[in-house]
């Protein structure tokens, strides 16, 4: 073996790491080899003088500066921020650093997260083509702003007819709060609210000729339906219907 | 309200083991962390400060440290040594410290072109000057800055296994290598120090023992 096979183990047999055997072989070596034995010499007296550094401190002050941080850190833990908290200051931070680094990085990043949410929302209504065909072969045009009353009865002839192709109107009935609690007795008559969104379901799924009664003003764009139970059956359906056909949301059930 | 340790914990705190200290901390005895942080706060900072040699800067360092400990304790198994996750966290924020200020040196117009691979230390705290305690003597002060003119790595093995005194097994836990890699990197590192105090040792006509 030569120099250079022995000199990858010269800091383990400084520390005393090396097996036996390993140990013994370079031993033997190190005696008949002056350069060896000059290197290994050096790198005893590097290691002794690393070793014999001393060992530095912090400044006094700071032991009281650290126990006062961690102190806050963990009163502040214990009172449990919320965690939207979190990921505003987490935000912050990255638009701040976005803003010293990229200006422009930053608005378009904000650009893009406007657009997504843009077209979450828009995406969010109910399927445009269905809407639309069915409102357009069955129903008659009412006008906007105006109130409807269907019989139950109607609307669960048409859910018998149509399957489980759409949703019929009892189920929404039947998943309103008032029907949720089936434990709590149940009260001879309950009125109930459904979202807009029900109501433009059930538009899309109730049977033609319903009965279009009582027009009556309603708020810009809002849509709501309303109805009651009568012995656990949805007796009256009325729905209130958008009074601005432009709005975006209620756009896609063309009338 | 802090909860604090029970009081026959609080004798046994000062002897027991990293892992049981750290176990008390998990289940919300904050108190437990205070003798956590008696026990390694100057351990830590002489092991950063040889690697960022700035005082302001090491203390900084070790204060995010226990932060971090902190913060994520509950991610923290028993299956590895408490002192190995720690030097693991403290020695990432240092090497992320001194890749910073690599770049900030590529980046600057008074960069030095002579001195490639640490920061001279007349340089590096221009505010404070250089921090007195490296200075106690002027092989000290040599060895110091022949340690800071290693590269990163061999500086980080050279300050776990000459002055933290890590075995080759946690220094490779610590730095997530095999032993073997570590080994001869410890190796490696001796060699170039040797190396440049050399030239010092020369200079001087004295050897490094009496330091």
């Amino acid at each position: 073996m030569q120099c250079r096979d022995f000199e990858p183990f010269f800091s383990q047999y400084i520390d005393g790491e090396l097996e036996r055997n390993q140990f013994e072989s370079i031993r033997f070596h190190l005696s008949g080899c002056p350069r060896c034995h000059l290197i290994l010499e050096e790198m005893q007296q590097a290691v002794n003088a690393v070793q014999g550094l001393p060992r530095l401190a912090p400044r006094p002050e700071f032991a009281e500066a650290l126990r006062q941080r961690l102190h806050q850190e963990i009163t502040q833990d214990l009172y449990q921020r919320p965690e939207w908290t979190r990921w505003a200051e987490g935000l912050t931070e990255f638009w701040r650093a976005g803003l010293q680094r990229s200006p422009q990085i930053a608005v378009a990043f904000i650009l893009v997260v406007a657009v997504g949410v843009g077209m979450f929302i828009f995406q969010s209504g109910p399927p445009a083509g269905r809407v639309n065909e069915t409102l357009n072969t069955q129903r008659p045009a009412p006008s906007f702003g105006q109130t409807l009353t269907v019989s139950a009865r109607e609307e669960r002839a048409q859910a018998e007819r149509s399957g489980s192709a759409s949703r019929p109107l009892s189920r929404l009935a039947l998943s309103s709060p008032a029907r949720q609690d089936r434990r709590a007795p149940q009260p001879e008559r309950a009125e109930f609210a459904a979202p807009p969104d029900s109501a433009a379901l059930f538009l899309a799924s109730t049977p033609p000729d319903p009965h279009w009664v009582l027009p009556q003003a309603s708020g810009d764009g809002v849509a709501s339906a309303r109805g009651s139970i009568v012995d656990g059956r949805r007796e009256t359906m009325h729905y209130l219907l958008p009074t601005i056909p432009s709005r975006p949301r209620f756009s896609r059930v063309a009338f | 309200m802090l909860r604090s340790v029970q009081t026959s914990d609080t004798t046994s705190a000062l002897t027991a083991p990293d892992e049981w200290l750290f176990n008390q901390v998990q289940r919300g005895h904050t108190e437990a962390f205070d003798a956590i942080v008696n026990r390694y706060r100057d351990r830590l900072f002489n092991c950063i400060i040889r690697l960022v040699r700035q005082t302001e800067c090491a203390e900084d360092l070790v204060q995010e440290t226990f932060l971090r400990v902190y913060r994520s304790r509950n991610e923290y198994q028993a299956t590895t040594h408490f002192s190995t996750w720690i030097y693991t966290i403290a020695l990432n924020l240092a090497r992320s410290e001194l890749r910073k200020r690599k770049r900030r040196r590529f980046f600057s117009i008074n960069t030095d072109p002579d001195d490639d691979q640490g920061e001279r230390p007349e340089l590096s705290d221009p505010a404070g000057g250089p921090d007195d305690q490296l200075h106690h003597s002027e092989l000290g002060r040599s060895i110091q800055r022949a340690i800071g003119q290693l590269p990163i790595k061999y500086r980080t093995v050279i300050v776990l296994r000459d002055i933290e005194e890590l075995s080759y097994e946690q220094i490779s836990e610590v730095l997530q290598c095999p032993t073997g890699t570590i080994k001869s990197r410890v190796n490696r590192a001796r060699l170039k120090l040797q190396e440049k105090l050399r030239y010092w040792q020369d200079d001087r006509g004295f050897p490094l023992s009496r330091a």
